[in-house]
Protein backbone atom coordinates (compact mmCIF):
# COMPACT_ATOMS: atom_id res chain seq x y z
CA UNK A 1 0.00 0.00 0.00
CA UNK A 2 1.27 3.27 -1.22
CA UNK A 3 1.96 5.42 1.65
CA UNK A 4 -0.54 8.53 1.52
CA UNK A 5 0.28 11.81 0.61
CA UNK A 6 -1.22 15.60 1.54
CA UNK A 7 -2.70 15.86 -1.84
CA UNK A 8 -4.07 12.67 -0.99
CA UNK A 9 -5.45 13.59 2.33
CA UNK A 10 -7.17 17.12 0.81
CA UNK A 11 -10.06 15.58 -1.14
CA UNK A 12 -10.59 12.54 1.21
CA UNK A 13 -10.76 15.23 4.23
CA UNK A 14 -12.98 17.27 2.07
CA UNK A 15 -15.27 14.46 1.19
CA UNK A 16 -15.15 13.94 4.71
CA UNK A 17 -16.64 17.16 5.90
CA UNK A 18 -19.24 17.25 2.71
CA UNK A 19 -20.56 13.53 3.72
CA UNK A 20 -21.24 15.00 7.23
CA UNK A 21 -22.97 18.31 6.14
CA UNK A 22 -25.19 15.72 3.41
CA UNK A 23 -26.24 13.74 6.64
CA UNK A 24 -26.99 16.87 8.89
CA UNK A 25 -29.13 18.41 6.17
CA UNK A 26 -30.74 15.48 5.54
CA UNK A 27 -31.19 14.92 9.52
CA UNK A 28 -29.18 11.67 9.18
CA UNK A 29 -26.98 10.76 12.27
CA UNK A 30 -23.97 11.08 10.53
CA UNK A 31 -22.08 8.73 13.25
CA UNK A 32 -25.03 6.12 12.74
CA UNK A 33 -23.29 2.82 11.44
CA UNK A 34 -22.15 2.97 8.05
CA UNK A 35 -24.49 2.29 4.89
CA UNK A 36 -23.58 -1.20 3.06
CA UNK A 37 -23.48 -1.09 -0.34
CA UNK A 38 -24.92 -3.87 -2.93
CA UNK A 39 -22.05 -2.51 -5.32
CA UNK A 40 -19.41 -0.18 -5.76
CA UNK A 41 -21.41 1.64 -7.80
CA UNK A 42 -24.15 2.11 -5.62
CA UNK A 43 -21.42 3.66 -3.24
CA UNK A 44 -20.01 5.52 -6.19
CA UNK A 45 -23.63 7.15 -6.85
CA UNK A 46 -24.01 7.82 -3.19
CA UNK A 47 -21.18 9.43 -3.10
CA UNK A 48 -21.86 11.27 -5.85
CA UNK A 49 -25.25 12.45 -4.95
CA UNK A 50 -24.07 13.75 -1.50
CA UNK A 51 -21.24 15.97 -3.06
CA UNK A 52 -23.14 17.55 -5.54
CA UNK A 53 -25.64 18.45 -2.05
CA UNK A 54 -22.81 19.38 -0.23
CA UNK A 55 -21.03 21.76 -2.72
CA UNK A 56 -25.05 23.43 -3.47
CA UNK A 57 -24.93 23.55 0.55
CA UNK A 58 -21.48 25.33 0.63
CA UNK A 59 -22.42 27.83 -2.27
CA UNK A 60 -26.02 29.16 -0.83
CA UNK A 61 -23.78 29.29 3.04
CA UNK A 62 -20.83 31.12 0.70
CA UNK A 63 -23.94 33.35 -0.82
CA UNK A 64 -25.92 34.04 2.45
CA UNK A 65 -22.50 34.92 3.80
CA UNK A 66 -21.16 37.34 1.35
CA UNK A 67 -24.68 38.83 0.80
CA UNK A 68 -24.34 39.72 4.85
CA UNK A 69 -21.18 41.22 3.92
CA UNK A 70 -19.46 38.69 6.12
CA UNK A 71 -15.69 38.72 5.96
CA UNK A 72 -14.26 35.96 5.12
CA UNK A 73 -10.76 35.88 7.13
CA UNK A 74 -13.27 36.66 10.53
CA UNK A 75 -15.93 33.32 9.25
CA UNK A 76 -12.46 31.47 9.32
CA UNK A 77 -11.23 32.82 12.50
CA UNK A 78 -14.32 31.38 13.78
CA UNK A 79 -13.87 28.14 12.08
CA UNK A 80 -10.89 27.85 13.80
CA UNK A 81 -11.86 28.63 17.27
CA UNK A 82 -14.46 26.62 17.19
CA UNK A 83 -12.08 24.05 16.18
CA UNK A 84 -10.05 24.42 19.81
CA UNK A 85 -13.59 23.50 21.35
CA UNK A 86 -14.46 19.40 22.17
CA UNK A 87 -15.69 17.96 19.49
CA UNK A 88 -19.01 17.29 20.45
CA UNK A 89 -19.79 21.29 21.06
CA UNK A 90 -17.34 21.99 17.69
CA UNK A 91 -20.71 22.33 15.72
CA UNK A 92 -22.96 24.02 17.94
CA UNK A 93 -20.39 26.99 18.99
CA UNK A 94 -19.12 26.90 15.68
CA UNK A 95 -22.74 27.82 14.14
CA UNK A 96 -23.45 30.10 16.70
CA UNK A 97 -20.34 32.36 16.36
CA UNK A 98 -21.03 32.49 12.87
CA UNK A 99 -24.65 33.15 13.07
CA UNK A 100 -23.10 36.16 15.82
CA UNK A 101 -20.93 37.35 13.23
CA UNK A 102 -23.52 37.41 10.89
CA UNK A 103 -25.87 39.75 12.80
CA UNK A 104 -22.83 42.04 13.52
CA UNK A 105 -21.98 42.14 9.80
CA UNK A 106 -25.97 42.61 8.89
CA UNK A 107 -25.52 45.51 11.90
CA UNK A 108 -23.31 47.35 9.55
CA UNK A 109 -19.84 46.23 10.93
CA UNK A 110 -17.36 47.09 8.66
CA UNK A 111 -14.12 44.53 8.29
CA UNK A 112 -12.09 45.73 11.44
CA UNK A 113 -14.89 45.15 13.97
CA UNK A 114 -15.55 41.63 12.27
CA UNK A 115 -11.92 40.65 12.65
CA UNK A 116 -12.08 41.82 16.33
CA UNK A 117 -15.08 39.52 16.84
CA UNK A 118 -12.83 36.67 15.02
CA UNK A 119 -9.78 37.36 17.40
CA UNK A 120 -11.97 38.09 20.45
CA UNK A 121 -13.65 34.60 20.25
CA UNK A 122 -10.19 32.98 18.93
CA UNK A 123 -8.89 34.20 22.04
CA UNK A 124 -11.52 33.24 24.05
CA UNK A 125 -11.83 29.53 22.81
CA UNK A 126 -9.58 28.31 25.05
CA UNK A 127 -11.03 29.30 28.01
CA UNK A 128 -14.69 28.30 26.91
CA UNK A 129 -13.00 24.97 25.93
CA UNK A 130 -11.62 24.58 29.62
CA UNK A 131 -15.11 25.68 30.81
CA UNK A 132 -17.14 23.12 27.98
CA UNK A 133 -14.55 19.81 28.95
CA UNK A 134 -14.23 20.77 32.86
CA UNK A 135 -18.04 20.47 32.90
CA UNK A 136 -17.96 17.18 31.16
CA UNK A 137 -15.44 15.80 33.62
CA UNK A 138 -17.46 17.02 36.71
CA UNK A 139 -20.97 14.96 34.91
CA UNK A 140 -18.40 12.08 33.80
CA UNK A 141 -17.78 12.24 37.43
CA UNK A 142 -21.21 12.40 38.87
CA UNK B 1 -29.93 18.34 38.20
CA UNK B 2 -28.75 21.81 38.42
CA UNK B 3 -28.60 20.79 42.33
CA UNK B 4 -26.08 18.95 41.24
CA UNK B 5 -23.83 21.15 40.03
CA UNK B 6 -21.20 22.85 41.49
CA UNK B 7 -22.23 26.06 44.17
CA UNK B 8 -20.61 28.68 42.17
CA UNK B 9 -19.17 30.34 40.05
CA UNK B 10 -15.58 32.87 40.19
CA UNK B 11 -17.78 35.96 40.52
CA UNK B 12 -15.59 38.12 38.04
CA UNK B 13 -16.51 41.15 37.31
CA UNK B 14 -17.74 40.21 33.39
CA UNK B 15 -19.11 37.35 34.77
CA UNK B 16 -21.24 39.80 37.44
CA UNK B 17 -21.91 42.14 34.47
CA UNK B 18 -23.64 39.20 32.40
CA UNK B 19 -25.20 37.71 35.23
CA UNK B 20 -27.14 41.30 35.87
CA UNK B 21 -27.97 41.78 32.01
CA UNK B 22 -29.58 38.90 32.28
CA UNK B 23 -31.67 39.22 35.90
CA UNK B 24 -32.54 42.67 34.22
CA UNK B 25 -35.59 40.32 32.31
CA UNK B 26 -35.36 36.94 33.70
CA UNK B 27 -37.94 35.52 31.41
CA UNK B 28 -36.44 37.10 28.58
CA UNK B 29 -34.41 35.48 26.42
CA UNK B 30 -31.53 37.57 24.53
CA UNK B 31 -28.32 35.68 22.34
CA UNK B 32 -25.17 36.54 22.38
CA UNK B 33 -24.73 40.09 20.89
CA UNK B 34 -27.59 41.08 23.11
CA UNK B 35 -26.06 39.91 26.34
CA UNK B 36 -22.67 41.99 25.22
CA UNK B 37 -24.86 45.21 24.34
CA UNK B 38 -26.66 44.64 27.63
CA UNK B 39 -23.47 43.63 29.79
CA UNK B 40 -21.58 46.41 28.52
CA UNK B 41 -19.11 44.14 27.22
CA UNK B 42 -16.74 43.95 23.68
CA UNK B 43 -18.78 40.98 21.30
CA UNK B 44 -17.19 38.08 21.48
CA UNK B 45 -15.86 37.96 25.41
CA UNK B 46 -18.51 36.13 26.59
CA UNK B 47 -19.20 32.73 25.68
CA UNK B 48 -16.37 30.89 28.24
CA UNK B 49 -18.96 33.15 30.45
CA UNK B 50 -22.25 31.44 29.36
CA UNK B 51 -20.67 28.15 28.69
CA UNK B 52 -19.32 27.48 32.42
CA UNK B 53 -22.85 29.38 33.52
CA UNK B 54 -24.79 26.91 31.45
CA UNK B 55 -22.67 23.46 31.39
CA UNK B 56 -20.78 23.43 35.03
CA UNK B 57 -23.46 25.46 37.23
CA UNK B 58 -26.39 24.66 35.32
CA UNK B 59 -27.66 28.10 35.80
CA UNK B 60 -28.99 28.74 32.82
CA UNK B 61 -30.38 27.34 29.83
CA UNK B 62 -30.32 27.88 25.91
CA UNK B 63 -31.62 26.94 22.62
CA UNK B 64 -31.78 27.08 19.01
CA UNK B 65 -34.02 29.81 17.88
CA UNK B 66 -37.29 28.36 15.94
CA UNK B 67 -36.83 29.62 12.56
CA UNK B 68 -36.03 27.62 8.96
CA UNK B 69 -32.65 29.92 8.02
CA UNK B 70 -33.31 28.96 4.87
CA UNK B 71 -36.91 30.60 4.69
CA UNK B 72 -35.35 33.98 6.88
CA UNK B 73 -32.23 34.28 5.13
CA UNK B 74 -30.16 34.41 8.20
CA UNK B 75 -28.76 31.92 10.42
CA UNK B 76 -30.39 30.70 13.61
CA UNK B 77 -29.82 32.59 17.06
CA UNK B 78 -28.76 30.55 20.20
CA UNK B 79 -30.81 32.34 23.20
CA UNK B 80 -29.93 32.17 26.76
CA UNK B 81 -32.21 32.43 29.57
CA UNK B 82 -31.68 31.88 33.08
CA UNK B 83 -32.70 28.30 34.50
CA UNK B 84 -35.16 27.50 37.03
CA UNK B 85 -33.45 28.33 40.23
CA UNK B 86 -30.71 30.02 38.59
CA UNK B 87 -31.86 33.43 38.61
CA UNK B 88 -32.31 33.10 42.82
CA UNK B 89 -28.63 31.81 42.76
CA UNK B 90 -27.14 34.17 40.54
CA UNK B 91 -29.39 37.22 43.05
CA UNK B 92 -27.53 35.48 46.35
CA UNK B 93 -24.46 35.04 44.18
CA UNK B 94 -24.35 38.58 42.65
CA UNK B 95 -24.97 40.13 46.67
CA UNK B 96 -22.27 37.84 48.40
CA UNK B 97 -20.01 39.18 45.80
CA UNK B 98 -20.97 42.67 46.25
CA UNK B 99 -20.37 42.19 50.17
CA UNK B 100 -16.67 41.07 49.54
CA UNK B 101 -15.97 43.71 47.10
CA UNK B 102 -17.07 45.96 49.83
CA UNK B 103 -15.21 44.46 52.53
CA UNK B 104 -12.02 44.24 50.54
CA UNK B 105 -12.40 48.17 49.61
CA UNK B 106 -13.29 49.03 53.00
CA UNK B 107 -10.11 47.16 54.38
CA UNK B 108 -8.06 48.70 51.76
CA UNK B 109 -9.24 52.09 52.15
CA UNK B 110 -8.30 51.93 56.00
CA UNK B 111 -5.80 54.28 56.40
CA UNK B 112 -2.24 52.91 57.62
CA UNK B 113 -1.94 56.01 60.15
CA UNK B 114 -5.09 55.55 61.18
CA UNK B 115 -5.15 51.75 62.06
CA UNK B 116 -5.08 51.06 65.71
Amino acid sequence: MSTPTLADARPRARYRVSALDYARARDMDPFSAPVRYRSDSARGRDRDRALAHARALACARARGLRAAGVVPSAAGLLTFAARLLPTADRARYGEEYKSELWDLARSGAGRLRQLGYGLRQLRRALAAGFALRSARRGSAAR
Amino acid sequence: MSSEKRARPRMTIPTQLVLRSLLAEPARELYGLQICAAAGLPSGTIHPILARLEHEYGWLTSRWEDIKPEDEGRPRRRYYRLAEGGAERARIALAQAATSAGTTIGLRAWPVGDLP
